[in-house]
């Protein structure tokens, strides 16, 4: 636990202040970044650090960049997407509430290397304190002239704004986010056109999460080849794993990529709670396949995770112990795509209504043998043909836990009786 | 080509533009792709996902309505996964569907329906309820009132957000909105606030289910057993082309017939639900004549001998100068070029107008320069072409709601900014729309002050004249000049005491302004072009050119007769003060009613009281009609054909849907009995007769081409000789009379946008559409007065007052108040006075 990144002062007092950040080596990356490179520069930098998207699906950083079109007579907008609502993720708002500088230090300089000089930055409407420490860290960064016109004489001028969200877990997706920017109901937009084409308000638009902001002051302090180093060969750096559930020390780990997902459990998060035997883990947020007990010696990573047949999406660890019944647990998922669908796409929309109800029967004890096959063909038939991924993340859960605890799908539409006390371990 | 992208579907090779998307490619190969929320006029959003195709070497499957075509590109409608894909869409879609089609209005055009029939599963696998709402138990079904006249049911919404679109991207409008999220949105207005986008019942024609009904078809027949007749619309200068769905002699809805050039597929509500007034059964039902003081109820027979017999009578007491024919601007082509020959060659006079809604009509010279303009007016698919539109002197959205969509269109492509003045702010106006507002009849002074402007003249004194701040008028003139402009001229300009001049001076502007500028003429009334050109003027032969002995010889040869009334004649204002001075001694009302209309009640009144004799034909019962000696039974457009000139210049024909209903009779069949009783030879058998008649004459005068003949209406060639305009070096600013101390405000008045006259309140459910009569006031000028929203007031002039509620309208122009002319109990015209220009009133609390 050494090499910490950008946890590395998350327990000093005060970080969150300009003056305690800038002592501990807080804006030379920026110095550094608008003396010492160019825009084109930079990108090819961050391009060579391997960095790869924290938000959930771990694109390229610097490879989204260069998608901006070159020579264009539009605005260029970057946002940074703050809207941390997946079940089971909490690391962004961890690195907002105490150390807001780092983000903006990366924001200022991912603005300067992309052309743009105006930022968005939405954070999810239910992150008040975060919304104030951002805020107030904006305000101290332009007394310090980082954020403003002409920003330490090098010409570059931006400005930072903050847009609350409402409350709504689709605006986390990049579309949707931007369709709530712009003052309409977040409803996904169909891809093509990429945000990097045609974004916000039509114009070329970059949108990243906090944690891979957060992480590019290091790249320009250290260097690409530094930051390469850590971790696995294509997924680099470190990552925060969220652990929660019945482990007995929840909480947010930064550790390299590729660490063992059973060391996770056991060794940082302290093993299951109250003695229980670990049942399954989902092991990137609530939307990614689920694995069971005995698939946990996977390294956490991009690659290492696809290979078990999941993802490391938001790195959202979710850990339950054999007291959990399966299908109760995937009903409460369930619920939580059917609220939360924008319901703006036909399968998502009333696919994710009509799996919360099959569930719903089933844990009412209604549930017909044929139920589990067909829960399983709504979800696949959902897959694939949604607007955006809101729609595939509710189905594979579903595909997921069938495929790996049929048994306990098959016995509760038998007539059995559901199996285990305690339900999921979030609400 | 650079420009254009190949592709193959289906294994069939094509080229589309780039830049559209792979359904435009199938569609050009014929290959239909189910779709629902697809719409070519609105952007696509790919949420509905019924036209997923598969694409070789992408990931999913692809919405084939959304994704542009890109070189090269493979694309599979049929294969086995772009099927299940579908197949699995439509599953979703119907599976919280209610299926009540045995009681659903769409059931037999629904595009649910269609769909599950061709590519749908074969059963449910859903056995949950599938209720999605209840609104409210009192209604059934779960249905509810989103305004006056569309009901939503929610329960059978599939969510293609077609609806919200249209209002939002078409209409411009944001009376309709999406709420909630996933599978609880619901579709609603403004809380509290009534669904009445006045081009709201395009949400329900575009409906692709049966959630959106319009009020007036809701449970009433099933679709599959109507009729359809193509026919025009007949309650604005736009000329939508409708269909008529009817049974037997009633008319149940009006959709849209769909002219790319035209309506683009959209109506207003006044045509698709005030249309439907031709089937209220408060029409009158037979012919009427006064016996000992009363109209009782009579045979066309004797009807029509009594009128005959009555006019011969007058004719050979007053002479024929002493007959007047007040026509009305809706007359199909046949029907006024009929009136006009009865009147000048049968009764021997030029006494003929078709306006009886305005104080100062436009005399012959006006006319024929405003036909002028016509040489070089614009279609309305070809606004994006101008960079500006200069509107002055109309809301537009009410005289042509469908041209002010294709304003719109053009604002929103981001081509074309719009410049309006008028004397108050409309709907129009709350739109991305430069804005003016001047005085009450201030046209004069502003046209003056902008043309002065642009030519860098001092504007001050006629700005101040006209109202507005000279520095606004300057920034116009900066704006518009050498931008290409397109000039819509309203009713307010030539329908003024000074309408010549203002002509003069908005063709000095146009010349002022950059190249291809050119000035249209948005005529108020379905057929007032046709009126105009057919003879319904005193100045203006059959054929549209001006009545001289040299164009009166060409009409004699085709009349066969030696000689034609001299020029001269009155229009309606003359006839109505002489006939009010009793020195007419017949008047003929063809669907008008000056009583009812004209701007000055007691004149009217009077006139109609003291002609010797007095024939009213119409549709309903109108206070003019309560006071003539004969009635008779006009029969309403759908029971009708003919043809009627658009404002746009275009020739459109009409069919009757069926015969007329009750004894009414067509317009062109009243004429040509009556002509005949009076001493006419001919006969025609079918409006079409007439028509080839019509032909021959315009063919002789060589004003308009009617010749060539296309899809969608014909967009008429004219050819009109340029006239004089004056110099304007003489023009001077002229301030208008100020109200007194006594009657401090100005009073407007004009049509409501949802209706025609007093016509369409005769059609089901739009009777409710208006509030009611009102007088509309300033906020600020009420918050002055003390006065409240609601609260009764007296409006008086020096000609007379009436009482009714007020109502406030930030829109309305300080100092002036409005009236809605379209409630005939509120007798507005009754304040009015012909012989002032500017009628000032005075308003107190009850
Ligand atoms: C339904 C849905 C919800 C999402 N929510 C978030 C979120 O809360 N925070 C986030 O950073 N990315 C979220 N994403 C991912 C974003 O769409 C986007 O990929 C990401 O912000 C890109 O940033 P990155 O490249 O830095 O990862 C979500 C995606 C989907 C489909
Ligand atoms: S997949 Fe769901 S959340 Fe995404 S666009 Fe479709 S309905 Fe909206
Ligand atoms: S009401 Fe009709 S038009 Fe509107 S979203 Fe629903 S199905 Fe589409
Ligand atoms: S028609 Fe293409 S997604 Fe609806």
């Amino acid at each position: 636990m050494t090499n910490k990144i950008l946890f590395k002062y998350i327990d000093h007092p005060d970080q969150d202040k300009i003056a305690t950040y800038i002592e501990n080596g807080g804006y030379l990356a920026l110095r550094k970044a608008l003396k010492e490179f160019k825009p084109e520069e930079l990108v090819e930098l961050i391009k060579k650090s391997g960095l790869r998207g924290r938000g959930g699906a771990g694109f390229p950083t610097g490879l989204k960049w260069s998608f901006l079109p070159k020579n264009m007579n539009k605005p260029i907008y970057l946002i940074i997407n703050a809207d941390e609502s997946e079940p089971g993720t909490f690391k962004d708002r961890q690195l907002m509430e105490y150390n807001p500088h780092q983000l903006l230090e990366g924001t200022i300089i991912a603005a300067y290397a992309i052309k743009c000089h105006l930022v968005f930055i939405y954070i999810r409407g239910e992150f008040a304190y975060c919304a104030q420490q951002i805020s107030r860290a904006i305000q101290e960064a332009s007394s310090h002239g980082f954020v403003g016109k002409n920003i330490l004489g090098s010409g570059f001028d931006l400005d930072i704004h903050i847009y609350r969200g409402g409350g709504a877990y689709i605006c986390g997706e990049e579309t949707s986010l931007m369709e709530s920017i712009e003052g309409r109901r977040a409803l996904s937009r169909q891809k093509p056109p990429f945000p990097a084409i045609e974004g916000l308000w039509a114009c070329p638009t970059i949108i990243n999460n906090v944690e891979t902001i957060s992480n590019i002051p290091h790249i320009i302090n250290n260097g690409a080849e530094w930051f390469a180093s850590i971790g696995m060969a294509k997924s680099v750096g470190t990552k925060i794993y969220c652990l929660s559930g019945h482990v007995k020390r929840p909480g947010n780990y930064e550790l390299p990529m590729g660490v063992s997902l059973r060391e996770l459990i056991y060794e940082y998060g302290g093993g299951i709670i109250d003695d229980y035997a670990l049942k399954a883990v989902i092991p990137g947020g609530s939307s990614v396949p689920i694995l069971r007990a005995d698939e946990i010696d996977v390294k956490m990573d991009f690659e290492s995770l696809a290979e078990k047949g999941s993802m490391l999406g938001s790195a959202g660890v979710i850990v339950m112990h054999d007291g959990t019944c399966m299908v109760a647990a995937l009903q409460k998922l369930v619920k939580f795509y059917e609220h939360e669908s924008c319901g703006k796409c036909s399968p998502c929309r009333e696919g994710t209504n009509w799996m919360n109800k099959i569930l719903k029967r089933m844990l009412a004890g209604e549930g017909r043998p044929e139920d589990v096959d067909l829960l399983y063909d709504v979800a696949s038939n959902i897959i694939g043909n949604t607007v955006c991924p809101l729609g595939d993340a509710a189905a594979m859960p579903v595909m997921s836990f069938i495929r790996k605890f049929r048994d306990e799908f098959d016995n509760i539409c038998g007539g059995g009786k559901p199996y285990g006390t305690i339900s999921f371990p979030f609400r | 080509m650079p420009d254009q992208v190949k592709l193959k579907i289906e294994d069939r090779d094509v080229t589309v533009d780039k830049g559209q998307t792979i359904l435009d490619a199938a569609l050009k190969l014929g290959i239909i792709v189910p779709t629902f929320c697809w719409d070519p006029r609105l952007k696509p959003i790919a949420a509905c996902r019924m036209c997923l195709v598969e694409v070789e070497k992408a990931p999913k499957l692809v919405p084939s309505c959304a994704v542009p075509a890109i070189e090269g590109m493979v694309v599979k409608v049929f294969s086995e996964k772009a099927i299940r894909g579908r197949k699995a869409v439509l599953e979703f879609i119907l599976s919280n569907h209610p299926l009540d089609c045995p009681t659903c209005d769409k059931g037999g055009e629904c595009i649910l329906q269609d769909h599950t029939f061709n590519h749908g599963p074969t059963g449910s696998r859903t056995i949950e309820p599938r209720n999605r709402t209840i609104f409210d138990e009192k209604y059934k079904f779960d249905d509810f009132p989103l305004g006056p006249v569309i009901w939503l049911n929610m329960n059978r919404c599939i969510f293609c957000f077609k609806c919200t679109r249209i209002i939002k991207e078409i209409a411009g409008d944001d009376d309709l909105g999406a709420f909630n999220r996933g599978y609880h949105t619901i579709l609603h207005g403004h809380k509290n606030r009534p669904f009445r986008s006045e081009f709201s019942g395009n949400t329900v024609e575009n409906c692709p289910v049966g959630a959106l009904v319009a009020n007036s078809f809701r449970y009433k027949v099933r679709s599959w057993l109507l009729k359809k007749t193509p026919s025009v619309c007949h309650l604005c200068g736009d000329g939508c082309n409708i269909t008529l769905w009817h049974q037997g002699q009633k008319l149940f809805r009006i959709y849209s017939r769909w002219n790319r050039n035209v309506d683009n597929g959209l109506l207003c509500d006044r045509g698709r639900f005030g249309g439907l007034y031709a089937d209220s059964d408060r029409r009158l039902r037979n012919p009427k004549i006064r016996r000992e003081g009363k109209l009782i109820d009579t045979t066309w027979e004797e009807a029509l001998d009594f009128v005959a017999g009555n006019l011969e009578s007058i004719r050979a007491k007053f002479t024929a100068a002493g007959i007047g024919v007040i026509g009305n601007e809706m007359l199909s082509n046949e029907e006024t070029y009929l009136l006009s020959r009865i009147a000048r060659r049968v009764i021997g006079t030029n006494n003929i107008d078709f306006r009886f809604e305005d104080k100062f009509t436009p005399s012959t010279d006006l006319n024929l320069k405003l036909l002028y303009f016509l040489v070089k007016r614009i279609p309305f698919s070809k606004f994006g072409e101008f960079r500006n539109h200069l509107i002055i002197g109309t809301d537009t959205e009410v005289t042509h709601p469908i041209m002010t969509l294709w304003l719109k269109r053009a604002i929103s492509s981001g081509r074309s900014k719009c410049y309006a003045a008028y004397h108050r702010k409309t709907d129009f106006t709350l739109h991305p729309v430069e804005s003016i507002e001047y005085f009450p009849q201030g046209e004069y002074n502003f046209l003056l002050a902008l043309y002065s402007a642009l030519k860098g003249k001092s504007i001050d004194e006629s700005a101040l004249a006209s109202g507005v701040a000279s520095t606004l008028i300057q920034r116009w003139a900066e704006l518009l000049k050498g931008s290409k402009t397109l000039l819509l001229a309203g009713e307010a300009l030539y329908n003024n005491p000074r309408g010549s001049e203002n002509i003069d001076l908005l063709k000095a502007i146009c010349d002022l302004l950059g190249e291809g500028s050119v000035i249209n003429i948005p005529y108020d009334g379905s057929n007032y072009l046709g009126n105009l050109l057919w003879g319904a003027t005193p100045g203006i032969l059959p054929g549209g050119s001006q009545n001289d002995e040299e164009n009166r010889s060409i009409i004699c040869k085709e009349w066969k007769c030696d000689n034609l009334p001299e020029a001269g004649g009155m229009d309606t204002s003359q006839m109505l003060t002489a006939a009010s001075e009793g020195k007419m001694g017949a008047l003929i009302f063809f669907g008008s009613d000056p009583v009812g209309f004209y701007p000055d009640r007691e004149i009217a009144t009077k006139a109609v009281q003291n002609a010797s004799f007095k024939v009213a034909c119409e549709t309903f019962l109108t206070e003019t009609g309560k006071l003539c000696d004969a009635v008779l039974p006009l029969a309403p457009f759908p029971e009708c054909s003919g043809s009627l000139i658009s404002s746009e210049g275009r020739l459109q024909f009409f069919e009757k849907a069926f015969d007329p209903a009750y004894s009414s009779a067509e317009g062109w069949r009243i004429i040509l009995r009556l002509a005949q009783r009076l001493g006419f030879e001919g006969d025609y058998s079918s409006p079409s007769e007439i028509w080839s008649e019509m032909a021959s004459i315009a063919d002789k005068c060589g004003k308009v081409d009617y010749k060539q003949s296309q899809y969608g209406g014909q967009f008429l060639k004219m050819d009109f000789a340029a006239r004089a305009f004056s110099n304007l070096d003489g023009f001077q600013s002229s301030p208008l009379p100020s109200p007194t101390a006594e009657f401090p405000m100005i009073l407007t008045y004009g049509a409501s946008v949802y209706q025609k006259r007093n016509l369409t309140a005769y059609a089901e459910s739009m009777d409710k559409i208006d509030p009611g009569p009102k007088l509309y006031i300033n906020p600020d000028n009420a918050a002055k007065m003390k006065l409240y929203e609601g609260d009764t007031v007296r409006v008086s002039s020096t000609k007379g007052s009436l009482t009714m509620k007020s109502a406030f309208d930030y829109r309305i122009r300080p100092g002036t108040v409005f009236i809605p002319t379209n409630f005939q109990e509120a007798e507005f015209n009754s304040l009015l006075s012909s012989k002032s220009d500017l009628t000032f009133v005075k308003i107190e609390r009850l």
